[in-house]
């Protein structure tokens, strides 16, 4: 609708001047965040133009409520207050504190297809500690074919678009093929914010291809750091190592009855499927059982659907999936779904995940899957 | 007739017949493109091309006590419907969204003088389809009347023609219900030519008219908002931050 509306007030000699300061302030903000296309946006923006806090009106209030038990009005109140407290509501900061010092991101990365601009950016607010800490970042990648490079950089620095990230920006980096993990560490010793910019390997990997990620986010202060390195003085051996699961064939059996996946959608445009297919083979559950996939989607801005048909189906590429044994549409970015499923005898299923139809097509987000069987 | 001073009363001659045309415009634009696919949509023509009225019609759209230029008073339900048929066959006032929030409709008194009086006015309605619903952002007006003749000198109601002046909602065929949003060039109803280069004895400017009418549909009016250019203005030299509202519709009507 942008493209009649531009046409008629270029026709009636109305145009509408989005270099205005304030109104890319206002773009900037529908930009920012972890979530994105809300009908109403409410901003608080400095007198310099500079946001300080968004409020997506159409999910706050129930989000404010679930938290925190607070009316409305009340609700809005501390969104101004936080917003001139500088504390940056709604801007996809992660605010790390005493109270909360670790806190998990679940996003895509994509390889650059031309430069090295596709940077999936994260910021870090650890102003909390004043007095300094130290700041780690366990990352896990996809099962998707990019490899990963992650860059820790100040705050102040905007990681740049035309060019290589330089090394004295870069605080801390790590270069992560799919389906492993590394870790970020940097020590600082004042509270301040960072910003961790995630790519695919323009070198290594196909340009424009994704890959799901996951980020463990944590701030340990100075006093527990060095406790924990009394306690465990070599600590890179102590890294846990997150098992992830790396062939499209997963295998669940008394054994493993449990099994986590992390990877990719993307929306297929309304009235057709662009499945991301993972085969679960419970064939081991000869008595039967039931399937649940606990399914989160990342923070990346279009929702996922997800469908669960018999393995010998051939996955629709078009229209409503009329032949899944059970599905979980629509669920938005952040948010969880579950699929459950009673079967009979053990056998081979088709786990289904593609974009919702109302997503723009082609955006992509990530999601994780832990799927487990319960035996009857 | 003057009653005390700065107050008025008005009235028409109940005789009168008067002769209303309607229009409705082919729509230009939607966003999920409903005016095509939608056949109740893409036909939306008015009903009534032109239509004959009695005088007492209008006579409910004048106070009825003397009232004084931008005092404001509610108008009579049945006549605003009567005239919305004229451009679809169900019009409806409370709408579906908004039925616990319905304030009746309103008009003001925006000027007068000896022989002219101007009435501006605000109605809220929408129309019901054989499958959904069309809610136009509001339907603005006037009503000028010869307070010596008691006649009708013009009047009119229309859409304004705002970038986004209407909602839609539309069942389809598997019970699934979906909203729309777009723009009609013109959807009015008029009669007369409007007067102008008028020497008012008093008046207030149709933007304070207006601005009369809204408090009366919306609470947050109450709020001192002011645009996008004042606000950059505004902020650095008061050294304030700026609270903005960005919405993907327009908040002053029921188009959103």
């Amino acid at each position: 609708m942008r493209e009649p509306i531009a046409k008629r007030r270029e026709r009636e000699g109305k145009p509408f001047d989005t270099s205005h300061p304030l109104a890319q302030a206002i773009i900037k903000g529908w930009k920012t965040g972890p979530k994105k296309g809300s009908p109403v946006d409410c901003f608080v923006i400095s007198p310099e133009f500079e946001l300080m806090g968004r409020l997506l009106v159409n999910e706050f209030f129930d989000d404010y409520w679930n938290k925190f038990k607070l009316r409305d009005e009340e609700s809005y109140l501390m969104f101004l207050k936080d917003s001139l407290e500088g504390k940056q509501p709604g801007l996809g900061n992660i605010i790390l504190n005493n109270e909360e010092p670790s806190q998990d991101v679940l996003d895509f990365f994509r390889t650059p297809t031309v430069g090295f601009q596709d940077y999936t950016v994260t910021i870090i607010d650890t102003r909390a500690f004043e007095k300094g800490g130290t700041l780690t970042i366990d990352i896990e990648t996809g099962r998707a074919d990019a490899e990963g490079h992650f860059y820790l950089v100040d705050g102040d620095n905007d990681l740049p678009t035309a060019e290589r990230v330089t090394k004295h920006m870069v605080l801390a980096q790590a270069w992560i093929e799919p389906d492993e993990t590394g870790q970020l560490t940097y020590r600082f010793n004042r509270g301040q914010f960072f910003k961790v910019g995630a790519t695919g390997s323009h070198l290594r990997s196909e340009k424009g291809s994704i890959n799901a990620f996951k980020a463990k986010i944590s701030v340990a202060d100075h006093q527990q750091v060095e406790s924990l390195e009394k306690e465990r003085p070599e600590s890179d051996e102590n890294i846990p190592e997150v098992p992830l699961i790396s062939e499209l064939r997963l295998v669940l059996d008394r054994a493993q009855p449990v099994q986590e996946i992390l990877d990719a959608f993307r929306a297929p445009g309304e009235g057709y499927q662009d499945y991301t297919i993972v085969n679960i083979d419970t064939t081991a559950f000869e008595d039967g059982g039931t399937l649940i996939i606990d399914v989160q989607v990342g923070s990346a801005d279009t929702s996922g659907s997800f469908d669960l048909f018999d393995g010998d189906i051939e996955l629709p590429t078009e229209g409503y999936p009329t032949g899944a044994l059970t599905s979980a549409w629509g669920i938005g970015p952040d948010e969880t779904g579950k699929i459950r499923h009673r079967f009979a005898r053990g056998k081979v299923f088709k786990f289904g995940a593609t974009g919702d139809w109302s997503g723009e097509k082609g955006r992509i987000n990530a999601f994780q899957a832990k799927i487990s069987v319960e035996e009857n | 007739m003057e009653t005390t001073p700065n107050k008025i009363t008005l009235s028409l001659d109940s005789d009168a017949e008067v002769s209303v045309k309607g229009f409705i415009a082919p729509i230009e634009y939607t966003q999920y493109n409903f005016h095509v696919e939608w056949d109740e949509l893409a036909n939306f023509q008015v009903a009534e091309p032109e239509k004959q009225y009695p005088a007492s019609v209008f006579q409910a759209f004048l106070p009825s006590e003397a009232v004084s230029v931008g005092e404001c008073w509610q108008l009579g339900e049945e006549s605003a419907l009567t005239l919305l048929q004229q451009l679809h066959p169900t019009p409806k006032l409370r709408l579906d969204d908004d039925d616990e929030d319905y304030t009746g409709i309103w008009a003001c008194l925006r000027a007068y003088n000896d022989t002219l009086a101007e009435i501006a006015f605000r109605v809220h309605a929408e129309f019901i389809m054989k499958t959904g619903k069309f809610t136009p952002s509001q339907f603005a007006g006037h009503l000028v009347i010869d307070r010596i003749q008691q006649k009708i000198v013009s009047f009119k109601m229309f859409v304004p023609p705002t970038t986004l002046n209407f909602d839609a909602g539309w069942r389809q065929k598997n019970g699934n219900y979906f909203a729309e949003i777009g723009y009609c060039p013109q959807l009015q109803l008029w009669t007369g030519i409007y007067p102008t280069d008028v020497q008012y004895q008093t008046s207030i400017t149709p933007a304070e008219a207006q601005r009369m009418l809204i408090s009366h549909y919306y609470m947050f009016h109450k709020i001192n908002w002011v645009s996008l250019e004042e606000a950059f203005e505004l902020a650095p030299v008061q050294q304030k931050p700026i609270h903005a509202v960005s919405l993907d519709g327009p908040l002053f009507d029921e188009s959103c």
